[in-house]
Parts: C-alpha cells; structure tokens; sequence
C-alpha cells in the first residue's frame, strides 16, 4: 500500500540518513542496505518499496532475513536476494 | 523416522480428524478467446493427480473446472462459509494462468476463464481467522499452479491500489469478502508477533509453482513439472515427512530441472505457518 508514497527512500543515501540521531539496535547501514529507513518512532523501520514495517528488533537479527521473513513478497527484497534466499527463510522450520 | 505427532501440540498442528478437511480443486483449462490466454492443455493431468493425492490424504475434494474469476470468488466464498469445526485443514489448489501482483505477503495473482483475475492475497482472505472463524487456528493451505499467463503479461503489473476498488463493486453480496488487509488478527492472539507492524496472517501457508512473475514449465502430455513433483513427493514421503520440509524438496527438484536447457524455474513458498504440519497417510 506504501510503494507509492515513499519512493523518496527509493536511494541508500536517504534511508541512511533516516537514522542519522536516531539510536537503533541494528547497524543502520545495514538496514538501509536492505530497504529500511527509519521512521522516527522507537526502533520501528519501513521497507521503501513494500511498505512492510519491524520493530522491536533483537541486536542478532539480520535485516535481509526478517524483511524475507515478515514480507517475502517485496519486490526490492527478490531482486536483490533472490528467490531461493527467500524461500530459505520461508522454509526454515518451525518458523516463528 | 520420527514419530508421527496426530495430536495438537506446541511443535505440531492436530491432524486427526476424519476426514480432515474440505480440499478446493480450481482447474481453469479452456480460456475464453477474447481474454487472449492460451487453454492449458496438460491441466487435467495436473488435475487428476491432485484430487487422488489429497482424496489418498482423507481430504473432501471437490474439482471446479473453467470458473471465471467472479465464479471463483463465489467457489471461495462458499468454502469459506462452511462449518470447519469438525476438520483440522483446509486446502485450495488452483490451475490457471497467472499474473504478477504486487503484494508485501502474498504476491501474484491468478486468471479466470474470463481473463480477469484475482489477487492471491484475496484468495488468502476468504479463509482467514476473520472471515472464517471455524478455521481459526488451523492450518489453510494454498497450492498455486500458475502459468505465466503467456507473452501478454510479461511485466504486466497492477498495485494493490489499483486492484482494490473492483474488489466488492460489481460482486454480489456473497461474493463480498475483504479489502486489502491480510491480516489474520483474530487467530494471531495467542500468539502476537511484536515484530511486524502489518498484521500478521497465521497458519497460511501459500506454495506457488514459480516466482509470481516468472514463466512456470508445463508439459501438454505429463502435466506441469510442480504439480508431478509435489504429487511424488507427497506420495512418496508424507508419511515421514512434514509439509515444510516436502516443499523444500519440492522447490530443490523443480528448480534443477530445466526447459530447454534454457531456462530456470524455481518454486515459492510463502509461509505463515506457526508448527510442523503432518498429512494423515494409510500407512
Ligand atoms: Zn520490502
């Protein structure tokens, strides 16, 4: 539903620069990497390109993997990972 | 092997109940010229094979052929106005054409004979917590054959923006089931997912034959290379295995064959479910 509406965190720099100030558990590069930008609420992201949003994130977690786990049907996140990553995470069992 | 949990438990879904649940069969073979789609000859092939398998798994299977797409939303909304208290499962298989739908969950969509098409998000909803509370809890499963849709829609994508509208306008009342949201609220309370802002759907679990988007091979003389694997695979290993584990086989198989040498196809699994799901077999 939120494709449309952030195409301005289409680009790595601008997501980074979402979290400039902001004190996240997660290595910002690392979530703007894979299409998170911070939203300014807590620890809560937005991915740019399915809308799909996390919060409460644990220092262990892996950005690519939660956004495979919680959305596995954005578009940005199949380009750049891949389907058969996708379903790795899909398939790891029991999920969740 | 492993002992065969029937029983609900904290690992595992209950999967005692005779029979287990209803089994929805959609095979969309002959497509109206005007929608430009080829017909599917190869489908019923696919077809038969699956109505044994789950009939062989003790689901109540039923095969609809050649529904347009509001037919199919009227096939859909019936199963889900059926009282599933009695059963542990829910299954819906659909043979058609596809398209590409943007969706953060449940991508892709699927044609009616008629050339209009429905979301699969929408095909999730109908059996979701809210719109049937007598599957709450249990596990609905959804296996999509989807063909490409042919050289017309390569690319072709609509937004869920876009799909929205259409949805209850010109549906009759009984037809008339949810928007947009794939939430699953009412069966995710025993359970919350902190981690998602959206609503979390739960215990759906959607297996397509290939990436919404991508081509998915079938043969006119033995069927599609996805639904032959998966019906061995069952065959020869739901009796150890569960189903998450079966679909990672599934996606390995299919994705090392090759058409013409040519091209890749590489199964989906998009899944929603929170334990390890165990078919009943003979043995
Ligand atoms: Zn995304």
């Amino acid at each position: 539903q939120h494709a449309n509406t952030h195409v301005s965190m289409g680009s790595y720099e601008e997501r980074l620069d979402s979290f400039a100030g902001v004190q996240h558990p997660i290595d910002p590069e690392r979530l703007a990497r894979a299409g998170f930008y911070s939203t300014g609420t807590g620890d809560r992201v937005l991915c740019f390109c399915c809308g799909g949003g996390l919060k409460g994130w644990q220092p262990e977690e892996d950005p690519w993997e939660e956004h495979a786990k919680h959305y596995p049907g954005c578009r940005f996140l199949l380009e750049e990972k891949g389907q058969e990553f996708v379903n790795n995470v899909q398939l790891q069992d029991p999920q969740r | 092997t492993r002992p065969r949990p029937r029983r609900d438990s904290i690992q595992c879904y209950k999967m005692d109940a005779s029979p287990c649940g209803h089994c929805l069969i959609i095979n969309n073979v002959e497509f109206d010229p005007r929608s430009e789609l080829s017909n599917r000859t190869g489908s019923n092939i696919d077809c038969d094979k699956l109505e044994r398998r789950f009939k062989a798994l003790n689901f109540i299977v039923e095969v609809k052929a050649n529904l347009k797409q509001r037919q199919i939303k009227h096939q859909l909304s019936a199963l889900s106005k059926k009282d599933h208290s009695q059963f542990d499962c829910c299954v819906v298989i659909m043979l058609s054409h596809g398209t590409e739908v943007s969706h953060s969950r449940f991508p892709g969509a699927v044609y009616g004979v008629d050339g209009q098409h429905i979301p699969v998000q929408y095909i999730t909803n109908y059996l979701n917590g809210q719109h049937c509370p007598s599957l709450q809890g249990k596990p609905k499963l959804f296996f999509i054959q989807a063909c490409g849709g042919g050289e017309k829609d390569t690319g072709f994508e609509v937004s869920p923006d876009e799909v929205e509208p259409s949805f209850g306008g010109e549906d009759d009342q009984t037809d008339a089931i949810p928007m947009s949201s794939s939430s699953d609220s009412l069966s995710m309370s025993d359970e919350p997912d902190a981690r998602a802002t959206l609503p979390t759907p739960s215990d759906i679990l959607v297996s397509y034959s290939t990436f919404p988007g991508y081509v998915s091979w079938r043969d006119t003389q033995s069927g599609s290379w996805y639904v032959e694997t998966l019906d061995r695979i069952l065959e020869e290993s739901a009796s150890i295995n569960d189903l998450v584990t079966m679909l990672m086989m599934v996606n390995h198989e299919v994705s090392q064959n090759s058409a013409k040498g040519l091209y890749k196809q590489m199964p989906g699994s998009f899944n929603f479910l929170r334990k390890l799901l165990y078919f009943q077999t003979q043995a």
